[in-house]
């Protein structure tokens, strides 16, 4: 079964290979002069007076979090669909429904509580 | 392939789901609005109740018998039911006492009340079964409601430096925990400790050394969560930081939690190489015991105190788990019952005293205090003989049961070891009651009680004297001797 | 065949590994942490656990190190931050004895290892058996667990009402 993965390793290897052919090569041929005013950072034409970074909201990170906790909702919900059919056919009762109707009830208790909260607003 | 659905018994499972849904109730009640509401702890209390007639009605419908459902995940026995008495008392107990204190501080209502039933719900889970997943689970679910808590007053400083610090360090125990399931399971082939008993007791002393080294991640891992030494450094910082209700919620149910898993681990599956790990468990002990009293003999703020002191009860409660033998299982639960009492009885009080933003938890800003409230002076004493283990209060028989314990498991030299650490317990236990009872008050004030306060207070010194008239009754009745 | 793409792939794991606890910038550590993390995915694979390798792809090198990123823009970490401590001699000796401490544990177990046939198979049916007949109890207590977690990341992150 190992085997089934040999596809995925070479896409790795050229996806990883061609990046890293270009820069390469670029590095190697190509040529390198740096001057001081070549290196500044470009901000059209005007002397740059502080670094890139501006304060950032705090609703990104909000954002992010709760994506991950539905993100693994997901992961837990895929091994659940392949089985699905099988469960049913095999022993005849939907408690395999109820099981991810448990699980999904307590996260939609989770959801419920981050919208009211406020938490999803984004202005 | 067959496929088989677990069998479940709801009845065996009924405070622990009942429990969760109420928390979860808790979380959602009246959050539609938009504002605050002030009503959701009759929920969380009336959620509370519920689990604990459910309990009361486990214990009679398997008395004296053992099962298991969940396709052996969940077990009823008379050390879940026990220590299921113990969580929900903790919680009954800590809802009363914060009350007045999450109105006064302005603390989230639905967030605190929910996180504790949540938290209760982790500790029952933990207690309540004999496959290590649900253990670990039982312990992410206790843990991070408890991380949660112990930093939701978030305009204090000291308040986000204790959840903090609790959580980088409870998620690093966490992980050695997991490590050392994990090479159990590798060395033993099986993550079912009765299994693992009779696996460990077949193959005798030719044992595969990473079955040692999973034993010592574990007890790491353990070592962390009930503040044994040296991983003890997080509790005076956490203890202090925390709001006072939480802290005395989290002194004794974390610690109960954590003990009720060491036992089912160390006593009943690993019973069988037992010389292997007891000297480590010793010296731990021993350790725990000596470390908690020096520093508790040098602190000046009272909740650091009682921090340091529950350190020290963390050593004797491990010195019941070195023993091992069946008489030793009942100690340790009687144990904690009555620090259940004692300890957040003890919390109460300083909350009352600590005042708006708990200003006023130093030792000295007790002075005096029987001249301007006596009844309070009292139930603090005896709050403090009980933690000293001063007969005839519950805490001299939790002591008494532990130390017979361990001599009739053969460790004597330990039991004396005990004795001694005990008796120097007494002098911090009782220097704050010759600062409240003979000099003369100082310019305190103390607000008036609500009267859940009251009422949490009342009860906590009447099991705190009650269990200490009775204790075979209570054995025999909650523990089912 | 397989001992020389787990080479290939320990190598990197431990590289990545090292360059995320050496570097200065905290970018730079966290693109090391993802690099690590794809190594791992493919011992897993290597592992036959193939469920969990797609998982450790789309959670962790996903989300969570998104998150990491976050983290990283929000605190506006700099090179500068870094900080020389002297007490990181102590923290490599005891490291690398407990490194010496765990390999004699795991040399020795190569006896007791099982045979490749009766490996199991770890694809999503496989897990989803296991998952939903015998573990479906922690899988419902992992549900709570995410709430509690959503429920921390809000309480610690709305505005003061």
């Amino acid at each position: 079964m190992l085997i089934d993965y040999l596809p995925l390793l070479i896409v790795f290897l050229a996806a990883v290979g061609f990046s890293v052919f270009n820069w390469g090569l670029s590095h190697l041929v190509g040529p390198s002069n740096p001057d001081s005013k070549k290196l500044e950072v470009y901000e059209s034409g005007v002397t740059p007076d502080s670094d890139a970074r501006l304060k950032f909201s705090i609703k990104f990170y909000i954002i992010s979090m709760i994506f991950i906790i539905f993100d693994i909702e997901i992961v837990f919900m895929y091994p659940w669909a392949t089985v699905f059919k099988d469960f049913l056919i095999k022993t005849g009762s939907h408690f395999i429904f109820f099981e991810m109707a448990t699980f999904v009830l307590i996260l939609l208790v989770g959801y419920y509580y981050a919208w009211k909260k406020g938490a999803l607003e984004w202005e | 392939m067959e496929i088989k659905i677990p069998d479940i018994n709801w009845l065996m499972a009924s405070p622990i789901v009942i429990l969760s849904i109420f928390g979860m109730l808790t979380l959602i009640f009246g959050i539609a609005k938009g504002r605050h509401t002030k009503k959701a702890v009759f929920v969380a209390l009336l959620g509370t109740l519920l689990a604990l007639v459910s309990n009361f009605i486990c214990l009679f419908e398997f008395w004296q018998k053992t099962n298991s459902t969940f396709s052996e995940m969940l077990t009823s026995d008379y050390i879940s039911t026990g220590f299921n008495f113990i969580f929900l008392t903790v919680t009954l107990l800590s809802i009363f006492v914060s009350h007045k204190y999450v109105q006064d501080e302005n603390l989230p209502e639905n967030e605190y009340y929910g996180m504790m039933l949540l938290s209760a719900a982790g500790m029952m889970l933990m207690a309540s079964t004999t496959n290590l997943v649900v253990v670990f689970t039982g312990l992410e679910v206790m843990s991070i409601a408890l991380y949660i808590l112990a930093g939701i007053k978030r305009n204090e400083l000291k308040s986000l430096e204790a959840a903090l610090k609790y959580f980088l360090l409870g998620a690093f125990a966490s992980g050695f925990f997991l490590y050392g399931i994990s090479m159990l399971y590798g060395a033993t082939g099986t993550l079912d400790l009765k299994i693992m008993a009779e696996i460990v007791s077949k193959n005798g002393t030719e044992f595969p050394m990473i079955l040692m080294v999973g034993i010592t991640f574990l007890i790491v891992g353990f070592g962390f969560k009930v503040a044994l030494a040296p991983f003890h450094v997080w509790t005076p910082d956490v203890y202090e930081g925390a709001s006072s209700p939480v802290t005395g919620f989290m002194s004794v149910g974390a610690k109960a939690a954590g003990f009720a898993a060491f036992m089912r681990v160390f006593d009943v599956a690993l019973i069988s190489i037992k010389t292997d790990w007891i000297d480590v468990l010793a010296v731990l002990a021993i350790l725990t015991m000596v470390i908690g009293n020096i520093l508790a003999l040098q602190q000046t703020n009272f909740k650091r105190l009682l921090a340091y002191s529950s350190i020290t009860h963390a050593g004797y409660l491990l010195l019941g788990i070195i023993a091992g033998n069946e008489l030793s299982s009942q100690a340790i639960m009687f144990y904690l019952f009555s620090y259940a009492f004692m300890n957040i009885g003890a919390f109460a009080i300083i909350t009352l005293v600590g005042n708006k933003n708990e200003q006023f938890v130093n030792v000295t800003d007790f002075t005096g205090l029987a001249k301007k409230k006596p009844l309070l002076a009292f139930l603090l004493t005896i709050f403090l003989f009980s933690l000293a283990g001063i007969p005839p209060m519950a805490g001299f028989f939790g002591k008494y049961f532990i130390f017979s314990a361990l001599i009739k498991s053969g460790a004597t030299n330990l039991a004396i070891i005990g004795v001694l650490n005990a008796v120097v317990g007494v002098y911090y236990y009782l220097s704050p009651i010759v600062l409240v009872w003979m000099k003369e008050p100082n310019e305190v004030e103390i607000n008036d009680t609500n009267p859940m306060l009251k009422f949490a207070l009342i009860i906590s010194a009447l099991g705190t004297i009650l269990i200490g008239i009775f204790p075979s009754q209570v054995m025999s009745f909650l523990f089912q001797i | 065949m397989e001992l020389a793409i787990f080479i290939v792939l320990a190598v990197l794991a431990i590289s990545s590994a090292v360059v995320v606890i050496t570097q200065k910038s905290p970018v730079y550590s966290v693109l090391a942490l993802v690099s690590t993390f794809f190594a791992l995915a493919g011992i897993y694979v290597l592992l036959n656990a193939y469920f969990l390798a797609m998982i450790q792809i789309a959670v962790y090198a996903g989300a969570i190190m998104v998150l990491f990123l976050f983290v990283v823009m929000l605190l506006n970490l700099k090179e500068q931050y870094y900080v020389e401590n002297p007490k990181k001699i102590i923290g490599g000796v005891l490291g690398l004895a407990f490194v010496f401490a765990l390999l004699f544990p795991i040399f020795e177990i190569e006896k007791n290892l099982v045979p490749e046939s009766q490996m199991p198979v770890g694809d999503a049916y496989n897990i989803g058996i296991r998952l939903f007949t015998d573990y479906v109890f922690p899988f419902e207590i992992a549900s709570i667990i995410l709430l509690i977690a959503t429920v921390g990341a809000i309480v610690f992150t709305k505005k003061h009402s």
